[in-house]
């Protein structure tokens, strides 16, 4: 598939629809349409501007003063009626026979629709990706059983900073359901004999494209390893030859918008990001999308600069002064001295739970001029700290 | 604030009280829908109010089972502003005062940018205006958006993604002088 046969997919990528899995794999694996992922995220961004601002210039309009009468047919119908018993008795068995029928219909119906978001990684990577198509930062899949995408997928990961030798596998995910998600993986250090990962990959690379079988080959004699998985939580999977690998995935009726390129599919529980944020509070658009922070860890933080009104501190945990926050995905909705405050970025801004509550806290007197702290945003109005405790007490001198 | 199925049972009860809180919670909303499906602010409100009437008459019309109070009523707006979409002229783009803390060649640059999609909204069909409000703005599903404007569910995907092809145009390329 070429990039002109991919377009359209694209397009329903980026709105988390179902797509051909030979569409998924040529955008993953292209510049180009990842390009193109992230101008659709700018134009979306751009419209929710153009909605705030014509929201804010909505005059008001109110209530009809008198609302219609309503017809009085149920009192003219509502008169008794005789029908023969053999008649209601084979009514009630139709009405029962195709609610049960309908019932299993829609619940086939919903089985079918469900989406695998995943995440599979080693400890501590700093770069993780399969070798065909591409080399994503992080290796995210998705699964649609209605896209016919289910089954076993090649993948490749490296550990940080070429330390931890490759890693080999095939995932094959078998059922998806709501609650449970049911695969088997086969996985296997792969010991490089002191060669340069990153040069064995860009090898295989230039190779052209990696095949299953080639792998399976790799793989004989590694045992398959079945799992049944609980959506959220994270699994530990042992790796033949030593290690082990980290996977993580979500189960939904439909995908999130999401970047393919600087971050991952989905934040991890622990992560916050903020890519591309802007801001409006009460209504009037203070921020415009700009700028991209990424942040995880027990004390973390992420920030952004807001002229005339101070320093957005945003955690995922509480602390002293903070306020409550609801995140649900791209977007938190949060109330700072009585005026609401809207924030809306082109990607998820936080993992986990949904909605999610996270913490914020604005310092009204941060002024970059003026503060002196080294983590001053000079041209950037987001940035992120390790510790929030720190980040207040510099606040505070 | 009162859910969509305590809302609904007062309408069904026949309570201004609920129809009030109705109104209040999704009328601007879907003005804002409105004014850009029909092109026109003014038929927009006369269509949003005849929506919230018809809502009212047609108290036995929405099952919870089919989709949201708010998608229920939508789709209701979706149908009577197809009398009022011919005619009326095109919209003028309203833009916010632009945000503080920018450098002024940054605000020109942004705010071009703002008028130049605007601009390219208001050239696209009517539909695909509607598609793109309601997959950006109320972040509906393709099947969502299907049902509320009662078009199948291969003209919703063909339709956002001519729309999205002309808006990255101008997106990448400005505005064609």
């Amino acid at each position: 598939m070429d990039c002109i046969a991919a377009e359209p997919f694209v397009c329903m990528l980026y709105d988390g629809e179902e797509a051909p899995e030979e569409a998924v794999q040529h955008i993953t694996g292209c510049p180009a349409c990842r390009a193109r992922l992230r101008e659709y995220a700018a134009i979306a961004s751009e419209i929710r501007v153009l909605a705030v601002a014509e929201a804010q210039n909505l005059r008001p309009l109110t209530t009809p003063a008198t609302l219609p009468s309503r017809g009085r047919w149920r009192f003219t119908l509502g008169g008794p009626v005789r029908v023969p018993r053999f008649l209601l008795v084979m009514g009630i068995a139709i009405i029962a026979g195709l609610s049960v029928a309908l019932g299993y219909v829609e619940k086939q119906r919903r089985s079918q629709d469900l989406w695998l978001r995943c995440d599979l990684r080693l400890p501590q990577s700093q770069y993780t990706g399969p070798i065909h198509p591409a080399n994503l930062p992080q290796l995210a899949w998705v699964f649609s059983p209605s896209a016919r995408v289910l089954g076993p997928r090649p993948f490749f990961l490296v550990g940080p900073e070429n330390q931890l030798g490759a890693v080999a596998g095939i995932m094959d995910i078998q059922q998806v359901r709501s609650n449970r998600v049911d695969f088997a993986i086969q996985a296997k250090h792969i010991d490089t004999g002191g060669q340069s990962l990153r040069a064995l990959l860009e090898k295989q690379r230039a190779a052209g494209p990696f095949q299953i079988d080639e792998l399976r080959e790799v793989l004989s004699g590694v045992p398959l390893r079945h799992y049944r998985y609980e959506p959220g939580t994270t699994l530990r999977i042992p790796i033949e030859g030593g290690g082990t690998l980290i996977f993580h995935g979500e189960v939904g009726d439909q995908l999130s918008k999401f970047s393919w390129q600087e971050f991952a599919l989905e934040p991890a529980p622990d992560e916050i990001v903020l890519d591309q944020p802007a801001l409006v509070v009460e209504k009037s658009l203070i921020l415009r999308p700009g700028g991209a922070v990424k942040v995880s860890g027990p004390k973390a933080c992420a920030y952004m600069y807001i002229p005339g009104k101070g320093l957005l501190v945003l955690s995922l945990h509480a602390f002293s002064g903070a306020h409550e926050a609801a995140v649900d995905r791209s977007d938190a909705m949060f109330e700072l001295d009585h005026e609401w405050y809207y924030l809306f970025a082109h990607t998820p801004i936080a993992g986990g739970d949904r909605p999610k509550t996270i913490w914020v806290y604005l310092a009204k007197n941060y002024e970059p001029s003026q503060s002196g702290l080294k983590w001053n945003p000079v041209n950037s109005f987001v940035g992120s700290a390790q510790d929030v405790t720190q980040v207040l007490a510099q606040l505070k001198q | 604030m009162a859910n969509d199925q305590t809302l609904w049972q007062g309408i069904v009860n026949g309570e201004r009280a609920a129809f009030d809180a109705l109104f209040r919670l999704y009328s601007a909303q879907l003005r804002l829908f409105l004014r850009r499906y029909t092109g026109c602010p003014d038929a927009a409100d006369d269509v949003a109010q005849e929506t919230f009437l018809q809502l009212w008459r047609r108290h036995n019309g929405f099952d919870p089972a089919r989709g949201t109070l708010k998608q229920y009523l939508f789709g209701i707006a979706r149908k009577q502003a197809a009398h009022h979409r011919n005619g009326c002229p095109p919209p003028e783009a309203e833009l916010a005062t632009e945000p503080e803390g920018q450098s002024a060649t940054e605000a020109v640059a942004a705010e071009d940018r703002t008028a130049d999609l605007n601009e390219a909204l208001v050239r696209l069909e009517p539909e695909e205006r509607a598609l793109l409000w309601l997959r950006e703005v109320e972040g509906y599903s393709y099947a969502e958006m299907s049902e509320i404007l009662g078009v199948p569910l291969g003209t919703v995907k063909s339709k956002l993604f001519s729309a999205r092809a002309a808006l990255r145009y101008v997106w990448c390329n400005g505005r064609k002088e």
